[in-house]
């Protein structure tokens, strides 16, 4: 994939630590840096460790939620997305994100399981959630959180849903086109592509659908000036 | 005699180190560069005498020193049930 080659580029060519933390490209470089001589910091370690860990618990965990919720369970963003990278531990997220058709009672049967009420909630999701034994935070939505002014239809998400890559039975995620698409609206919902790792994020997902496709997508949800 | 891993376990290398995940407890152990070395051997199902010879080719360490290492290595992961013997 080309879009690699690109990123490589980019790492090789940066010294700017701070940019390729806030970039979410830290992982990535410290791999690369390693690959081609270069010292790679503690700060870049560390994450990578924490990175590891995460990516080892997760299918660990979902299978727990599995096992936790009755309804179909769609994963979105993160972990998903990492298994389009040349190796699943070069993505950095921190918590899971999953679409379920009851949210209020998937949040109420997992606090039931044990887990734990982390903060206040924020308008789109449930209080995000912690099982005591993880690091990784779990985020229940009753919708992607998009811009106010899309159309997403949901039915359509669930019943257009792919199994995902992590091979958890009972665990899909959305179809590369709405996943594509629902990537490039969240970056733009938070801050308009503020991290390159959002732009990567979005050509992975997309690399193997049509275009025309992706744009009928992101025009149907009212997304086309975003797309 | 060689070694298995269970299912319930899962490795990812940083670097030069290895981290092991028990999904059963939920628990992490860490293993250092010569922890890695053994535990790359003995993943991969290569007898024990292999990571000894691995550990003085990689570490120069004397033999008895890397068999001591080995041995304690492994009756702690054999403990913690993160490998387990392949039974003829």
């Amino acid at each position: 994939m080309i879009i690699w080659s690109k990123v490589d580029d980019l790492v090789d060519a940066s010294t700017d630590i701070a940019g390729l933390q806030a970039h979410g490209l830290d992982l990535y470089a410290a791999r690369r840096w390693r690959l081609t001589g270069r010292a790679v910091p503690d700060d870049f370690r560390s994450h990578e460790r924490a990175a590891a860990m995460a990516s080892l618990a997760v299918p660990t965990l979902l299978g727990r939620i599995r096992n936790a919720l009755d309804g179909p369970i769609l994963l979105m963003k993160g972990p998903e997305v990492a298994t389009l990278y040349p190796d699943p531990t070069l993505r950095p997220y921190c918590d899971l994100d999953l679409l379920v058709r009851d949210a209020d009672k998937s949040h109420r049967q997992l606090v039931a399981a044990g887990w734990e009420e982390v903060s206040g909630g924020v308008s789109h999701h449930y209080p995000p959630l912690r099982s005591p034994d993880s690091m990784l935070l779990l985020e229940i939505h009753a919708r992607p959180n998009l811009p106010r002014w899309t159309s997403t239809n949901i039915d359509e998400l669930f019943s257009s849903a792919v199994s995902t890559a992590l091979d958890i039975d009972g665990v899909q995620t959305l179809s590369p086109a709405h996943h594509a698409v629902i990537l490039a609206a969240h970056s733009w919902q938070h801050e308009p592509f503020r991290r390159l790792l959002d732009l990567i994020d979005v050509a992975v997902m997309s690399e193997d659908v049509d275009s025309s496709v992706l744009e009928r997508t992101a025009q149907d949800w009212g997304l086309a000036s975003v797309w | 005699m060689r070694f298995r891993v269970p299912e319930h376990v899962a490795a990812r290398t940083v670097d030069d180190e290895v981290i092991l995940f028990d999904a059963q407890k939920g628990e992490y152990l860490g293993l250092n560069s010569s922890g890695a070395a053994v535990w790359d051997v003995l993943a991969s199902g290569r007898p024990a005498p292999d990571a000894v010879e691995e550990l003085i080719k990689r570490f120069d360490v004397d033999r008895a020193s890397a068999e001591e290492d080995v041995t304690v290595l492994l009756s702690n992961l054999q403990n913690l049930d993160l490998i387990s013997p392949i039974t003829p």
